[in-house]
């Protein structure tokens, strides 16, 4: 199982290039490129010129992020900003060598039902079928949630291992799975018993991130209240045969430049401990 | 200024002398020895038959190991009500762990300031309190350190601060004691959840009271002891207000959360993580970073 790194924080403080560099010092096989945030837009040589260095570095990128700022009632088309944003995302993913690509799904308006929510996300991830295709992408759908203004709660999208399942197997060959494991846990499922539920060969990817139960805190394992070894063990136990991703900004993003190595470090040392159980 | 640790985590986990052990490996230079046990009924060699003689052990074996024992916490069960006299087994557990905490050689023991009903004086409650451990202070030669609590008012769903709702009244509800026997200490989280900023909470505490800190992490919410530059205070501000305050004191991480749920085959690289945090705050009090 390879370790894999969220990119955000990294490239965000220490732009592309060093940032690989620290990840490959930590210790981790590669890292999964965030194509969402305030990261300024680069050019394709831009990334070529990465991918040699990941490459120099012996450092894999499979996979990646979309931006997720596309909205419910946008155009599924290259004319929309938002749209053709994802689309540039899977352009560059090729150029990375990412094999799988995380794209949110749509929230609909309050008061939509399921069958509606399947049916709007059907049609959206389905338009970006063939571009995924022609950049040799799978799509991955993962785990989400929104909160209930009304109500005050966190309400999982596709946030039950059969709906995640049912959404991805209706897609086709195509798409994979993702799941959150911190997002399992804040709508009201252990990511073990999540892990458990699904439907064998569907999980294709990972974020690995340790909660409280209560925010997405996207911090590192043990920080959290994760059962991280029964997590371990879910994932032995259904044959998962992907990486090992974080996604844990939250633990990273506060140390100071002069630690950062530091923290870095030990967020592989806990991830090298994990995988080893596995 | 010594570097030091809470160290109830691993000292729960592996006792006392391995606990010692791992915060020097870790590079700390002292602990802040916690007498807290879960119940009275829980087994701890620093409270039963012998303590005195258990106490001076430790105390040898940090000396042997080159490492001290900067300040102490006591045990924090003793309550509103409860007689302040030695018949009373938690007001003891308080003068043990004094008297312990002596002979490790802490310079000063935290001893929480009690939450009062709405009706009854706090301040003078809490002044009478106080001054029933003072004979102890003077008896075993220790500083009781008054530490800035809260409590949860659940009405207005908000912390509130003891003793005295600000730094100010936190400073006078000090220097009504004897320095001789008393002094602050400052719970940067603590000052977080009741609506401060740390850095604001110490720079309005007068000069020279303060003489102990427990620094740990928050999310202004929850009172979450964990690792600086974990969570969100704003870790340069309260060093350089440390240190623009003359603050003399030494720096005390009670990051007790951070550690607790890590396995013992990462808890010395966990350890590592925190004692170079520790010395990176080190350095941003002298200036250096």
């Amino acid at each position: 199982m390879k370790t894999i790194l969220d990119f955000y924080d990294l490239t965000r403080r220490f732009g592309d290039f060093e940032a690989a560099k620290m990840v490959k010092a930590a210790g981790y096989d590669g890292l999964d490129y965030p194509f969402y945030g305030s990261l300024p837009l680069k050019d394709e040589a831009h990334f070529q010129a990465l991918k040699e260095h990941l490459d120099a570095l012996g450092l894999i990128c499979p996979q990646a992020h979309a931006p997720f700022t596309m909205r419910h009632g946008m155009e599924f088309s290259e004319s929309q900003e938002e749209y053709a944003a994802v689309l540039r995302a899977f352009r560059i993913s090729r150029i990375l060598g990412v094999k799988q690509i995380v794209v949110h799904a749509l929230n609909l308006p309050e008061g939509s039902s399921e069958e509606e929510f399947n049916q709007y996300n059907f049609a959206y991830y389905k338009s970006l079928e063939p571009y995924a295709k022609e950049a040799g992408l799978k799509i991955a759908v993962e785990n989400l949630f929104h909160r209930d203004r009304k109500r005050g709660y966190l309400v999982g999208v596709l946030g039950t291992p059969d709906r995640l399942c049912r959404m991805v197997q209706s897609l086709g060959e195509g798409f994979t799975a993702c799941i959150d494991l911190g997002h399992a846990a804040l709508t009201g499922m252990e990511p073990e018993d999540f892990i458990a539920g699904m439907t064998p060969g569907v999980l294709g990817c990972l974020h690995v991130q340790d909660v409280d139960y209560k925010e997405d805190r996207h911090t590192l394992p043990f920080v959290g209240d994760l059962h991280w070894y029964k997590i371990m063990e879910s994932l032995k136990a259904i044959g998962y045969d992907g990486h090992f991703t974080y996604e844990i900004l939250s633990f990273l993003r506060r140390f100071p430049d002069d630690l950062y190595s530091e923290a870095l470090a030990f967020t592989y040392t806990v991830a090298k401990k994990l995988t080893e159980k596995f | 200024m010594l570097l030091s640790m809470e160290t109830f985590t691993l000292v729960r986990r592996f006792g006392d002398k391995k606990a010692i052990d791992m915060a020097k490996a870790a590079g700390f230079d002292a602990v802040d020895y916690s007498f807290y046990w879960e119940s009275r009924t829980t087994p701890w060699a620093m409270r039963g038959e012998g303590y005195a003689d258990y106490a001076r052990s430790i105390r040898d074996y940090l000396d042997q190991q080159g490492m001290k024992c900067n300040q102490a916490h006591a045990h924090y069960k003793m309550g509103y009500g409860m007689a302040f006299s030695l018949e009373e087994p938690c007001f003891l557990d308080i003068v043990r762990s004094m008297e312990c905490a002596a002979i490790l050689g802490a310079k000063a023991i935290v001893v929480h300031p009690l939450h009062t009903p709405a009706d009854v004086d706090s301040f003078a409650y809490n002044l009478s309190y106080y001054r029933a451990l003072e004979p102890y202070c003077r008896r075993f030669g220790i500083r009781i350190a008054v530490e800035n609590l809260y409590w949860e008012d659940t009405k207005f769903r908000l912390n509130r601060s003891l003793p005295g709702s600000t730094p100010e009244e936190h400073s006078r509800f000090v220097k009504q004691l004897d320095p001789q026997c008393f002094c602050a200490c400052v719970d940067v989280g603590h000052a977080s959840l009741c609506g401060y900023e740390p850095e604001d909470y110490l720079a309005r505490m007068e000069q020279g009271l303060v003489q102990v800190i427990h620094l740990h992490d928050t999310d202004y919410l929850t009172d979450k002891h964990t690792l600086p530059f974990t969570e969100k205070l704003h870790w340069p501000k309260i060093m350089e207000t440390l240190r623009s305050t003359g603050y003399e004191g030494d720096l005390t991480l009670e990051a007790i959360t951070y550690l607790e749920r890590f396995p013992k085959e990462l808890l010395t690289d966990a350890l590592a993580l925190e004692g170079k945090v520790g010395r990176y705050l080190l350095g941003l009090f002298q200036n250096r970073q």
